[in-house]
Order: structure tokens, then sequence, then C-alpha cells
């Protein structure tokens, strides 16, 4: 995975980074470089800071100390190329809007403060739907997607825009399992195209799709590969349960390269 | 019919047009985003202002307008600053605004005249100058929407989002509460400080029943609180009732009767 780095162009990088709320430290010394078509899973406890790091990677938390730099990132309408998949639980589910306007609204900041979308816009948000199966899902507002659905929409939103980083911060959670396996293929698919860094509890079942793991808890380490075993993350002081999915999650771990 | 002949009558209407713009509009975003009650606590908060006018000698509502747009900058400013629960300090502005407006009115010597038509509205007493500001603030509020609704979508669906766009947030959020602020001082007047947290949900609950779209639910807002206003204006006349408790109770009346409907039709034909 390393030599890969040699060829790619760095998109960012955070150089020992402290950041928290309040005054209060929930990272400290962070740091981290992402490359174009990483893929990196982030593991780590509740409270280790995940959702902290992935605010100051999206340039939303400043951080008390160190730096965030972004190489590159901006397009020429001085859009930052991230696209982003929010945690699920942050999303108000009676909000009047329809699939389709959430997927386009992913346009929302290449346009002026009173730019109206255009037919093209909306072109471009059909066309997203149809990539995510979900094109007879259009006029649907998000309260009656499913959660599959949902995720979908999002999905749509965050990439419309091609982004070069690609950010998604649990997306398992309340999905089924078919979309699941669907959104990892996907993943797979765009990260030809971006770079994408995956949030997650479940390592058991993302580690035959991610390149390398980043555990997050307070400190971050970065492991380069996908294969880690329990030690390893004791090692990396990341206290979290491999799940199995059947099997002993050592074997489910490195059974996959 | 005879009373269309009386200019107050057609004041009251203009009125009920202006307040059905405003209300309609405001009360969409209101009730999109869940701020029901930080309304309630500016409407209630600018009582504050009305009885520093009375005190001052100048027009109330002008207190009113200084009083509602300050508690709606103010609420935010101090549960972000103070570290405070919103809606605690919602609750600690809602209750000071009216304890200062009672000290104060009790501190004006003489009689205050028209008390009443604040707390409970007054529609048949609106003058050509509160229609004027009426007016106006529906025109700054119209197009304010149409210049910035989508990013005001964008916004308020997932502000999170937004932000990491860099899109100016907290600009467009203080502005909007203003407007929301600047809607209650002049609907003041028709409905009063008790009764106007229903302008700004009844119409919107009744119209999210027949679409679930931020823009169809503005304009139908609209439509149906002018048939509720008109409808409460005309109880009002004919049973000799205050205007503003028979506003509501129409608008009450057909929120019963849509939610009625729409149950019935669910029984009906259940697969619809």
């Amino acid at each position: 995975m390393k030599t890969n780095h040699i060829m790619s162009e760095k998109i960012l990088e955070l150089q020992s980074v402290d950041a928290g709320y309040n005054g209060q430290r929930v990272i400290s010394e962070a740091n981290l470089e992402v490359y174009d078509h990483d893929f990196i899973g982030m593991i780590g406890p509740n409270g280790g800071g995940k959702t902290t790091l992935l605010k100051v990677i999206l340039g939303v938390l400043k951080p008390f100390r160190g730096k965030l730099i972004y190489h590159q990132i901006y397009d020429a309408d001085h859009v930052k190329r991230i696209g982003y998949l929010p945690q699920f639980s942050m999303i108000d589910r009676k909000f009047p809007i329809s699939a389709l306007e959430v997927v386009m609204s992913g346009l929302m900041p290449h346009h002026g403060l009173t730019r109206k979308y255009s037919r093209e816009d909306k072109q471009r948000a059909r066309q997203m739907m149809k990539r995510m199966g979900i094109s007879h899902l259009e006029d649907k507002v998000v309260g009656e997607l499913s959660g599959g659905q949902m995720q979908r929409v999002f999905l749509g939103r965050a990439i419309i825009g091609s982004p070069r980083l690609l950010i998604l911060d649990e997306p398992n959670t309340f999905v089924d399992n078919q979309f699941e396996g669907e959104l990892y293929e996907h993943l797979r698919e765009l990260n030809q195209e971006m770079a994408i860094i995956l949030v997650t509890h479940d390592i058991g079942t993302i580690s035959s799709y991610v390149k390398t793991i980043a555990c997050v808890n307070q400190q971050v380490f970065y492991h380069h590969s996908n294969v880690i075993t329990q030690e390893q993350l004791s090692a990396y002081n990341c206290p979290i349960q491999l799940i199995a999915h059947g099997d002993v999650p050592h074997t489910v771990l490195k059974r996959h390269d | 019919m005879e009373i269309f002949q009386y200019q107050f009558f057609i004041n009251a209407l203009w009125a009920a047009l202006f307040t059905s713009i405003t209300c309609g509009i405001i009360g969409t975003y209101i009730v999109s985003n869940r701020i029901v009650f930080l309304s309630g606590g500016i409407t209630h908060s600018s009582f504050g202002g009305i009885g520093v006018g009375y005190y001052m000698g100048v027009n109330p509502i002008w207190g009113a307008a200084v009083f509602s747009v300050l508690s709606a900058l103010g609420i935010e400013f101090f549960s972000k600053k103070g570290q405070l629960r919103h809606d605690s300090v919602i609750g600690i502005w809602w209750s000071f605004g009216m304890a200062i407006g009672i000290i104060f009115i009790y501190l004006t010597p003489g009689y205050a005249p028209n008390l009443m038509t604040y707390l409970f509205g007054s529609i048949l007493t609106v003058s050509q100058g509160d229609l004027l500001f009426m007016g106006l603030l529906t025109g700054v509020i119209v197009v304010f929407f149409l210049l910035f609704f989508r990013m005001i979508l964008f916004i308020s669906f997932d502000e999170s989002y937004a932000r990491v766009f860099g899109m100016p947030v907290t600009l467009i959020k203080s502005l909007l509460i203003s407007l929301v602020a600047l809607t209650i001082v002049v609907n003041i007047k028709v409905v009063g400080i008790i009764l106007l947290i229903s302008l700004l949900t009844v119409p919107q609950s009744i119209a999210n029943q027949f679409t679930q779209v931020f823009s169809r639910m503005m304009f139908y807002s609209v439509g149906i609180s002018l048939l509720g206003v008109v409808a409460g204006l005309l109880f009002s006349y004919n049973q000799d009732v205050p205007s503003g408790a028979s506003i509501i109770f129409a608008l009450i009346v057909l929120f019963g009767l849509t939610k009625a409907g729409f149950y019935l039709r669910d029984k009906l034909h259940p697969h619809r």
C-alpha cells in the first residue's frame, strides 16, 4: 500500500493536531496524510474522537494546535472537492424535502448565494439517482425512504460534485445487509476516481474493501494495511471489538487480501 | 354585504392578506426547522418592548420591534456563548420580557389604552399606518425568499453540511430569525401576543397534510391562513366575539376537519 503513495498526489495532511470542544481535548498529536485513491477505514471506540477528527478534516473545527493542510483541494469555483455523508442521526427525517432536491443540493456549493438550479443540474441529479439505482424515488420525501434508500440519496449528494475525497461517517448504521454490500461495491468503484475515508464500527466487514486502517482513540495510529489483528489493535490503544461474521475475528480479517 | 362599505373592514382584509403571506412563509420555515418554541419565546418577550414603549410614550410596536429582534439574536448568542441549554434560554427570555412589560406598564401613570389589543389582537382596528408597515415587511420577506430560497432550504435541511462548504450559515440564519421577529411584531395587532404562535403553526400543519415539499407548503399555508383569517373575521363580526380568538378558532376547526378527512380517506382506501 505504501508504494501507492509514491505515485499519488497528497490531498490533505494533519500535522500534530490537538482538537476538541470548549477547551477539552478530544484528539491529541494527530498526524494523518491522505493521498489520491486512498481507501482508509477509520475505526475506534465511541467517544474516541472519530467524529472530532472528521470535523477537523472537513475544516469545520479549528484545531487548538497543529495544522490542517489542504493540497489543491479547491476547484476552479473555489469549492472544496470533498464529498461528505453525515451520520444518519444528524438528519431530520420530517423535513419537507424530496430525494431529488437532496441529491441536487450537492451542487449548491458550486453556485452563488442566490443562483437557482439549472436544467443541467437537474439532469445531473437525475443521472446520479439512476447511478444509485433510485430513479423511481425522485419525488419521494426523505421521510418516506427506508434507511438504505436514504443512504443512497446522501451518497448521491456527496459525490455529485465529483469530489477528490469522499468521507463517510458510519454509513452502515440503520441499513440492511443487502444495501451494505451494495454500498461497499459502489465505494470500490468510486475509489477509482476518489480517495475515501470510511468511519465504521464494523471493521470485520470493511477490511476487504479498505486499503489501510486508521485507529482513532485520542491519538491516531495509521496502519498501512487492511489486515489487522486484535493484538495490533491493543498495541494501537484501540479497544474495539472485531466483529466476526460466522468465523473467528482474526481469520475473517486475514482471509481477504 | 354591508360590511364591505366600511373602511375598517377593507383595512382588515388587507391586513388578512399581509398576515397570511408573512405568517405563511415564515411559519413554514419555523415548523420545518422545529423552532416553534423559540418563536413563542420571541413573541412573548416582545411584550417587554410594548411596556417600555408605553412608559416612554412612543408607539409600543416600535418597542416590540426592538425587543423581539434583540431577543431573537440574543437567544442564539447566549445559548452558544453561555453554554446553556437552548430551550432554557428561551424560557428565561420569554418570562423576562413579559416581566419587563408588566413592570413598565404599571410604572406608566394612568390607564394603558389598547393593552388588550396587544395581548389578544384586534384586526378590525388595524390602521393605514399599520398596513404600510405590514406591506413593507411582506415585500421584504417575499424578495428574501425568492432570492435565497435554495440556500434557505439547503441550510435548514442540513446545516453542518452547508458549513463544510463554507456557506454563510450564521449570517443567513441570523437574517431569518430577524425576519421571524419582525413577522411576529407586525402581526401582534392582528391576533395578539398570546395567540400569534397559532398563525405560525396551524396553517403549516394543515398544509403539511397535503404536501411535504417545502415550497408548496409555503404556498398552501398562505392560502389556508387567508381562508382561516377571513372566516374568523366574519365569524367575529356576526357573533360579536373578539377577532383574534375567532381567527384561531376557525383555523383549528379547519385543522380538525382536514385531519379527520385524511383519517377517513386512509381508512376507506388504505392502499392509496
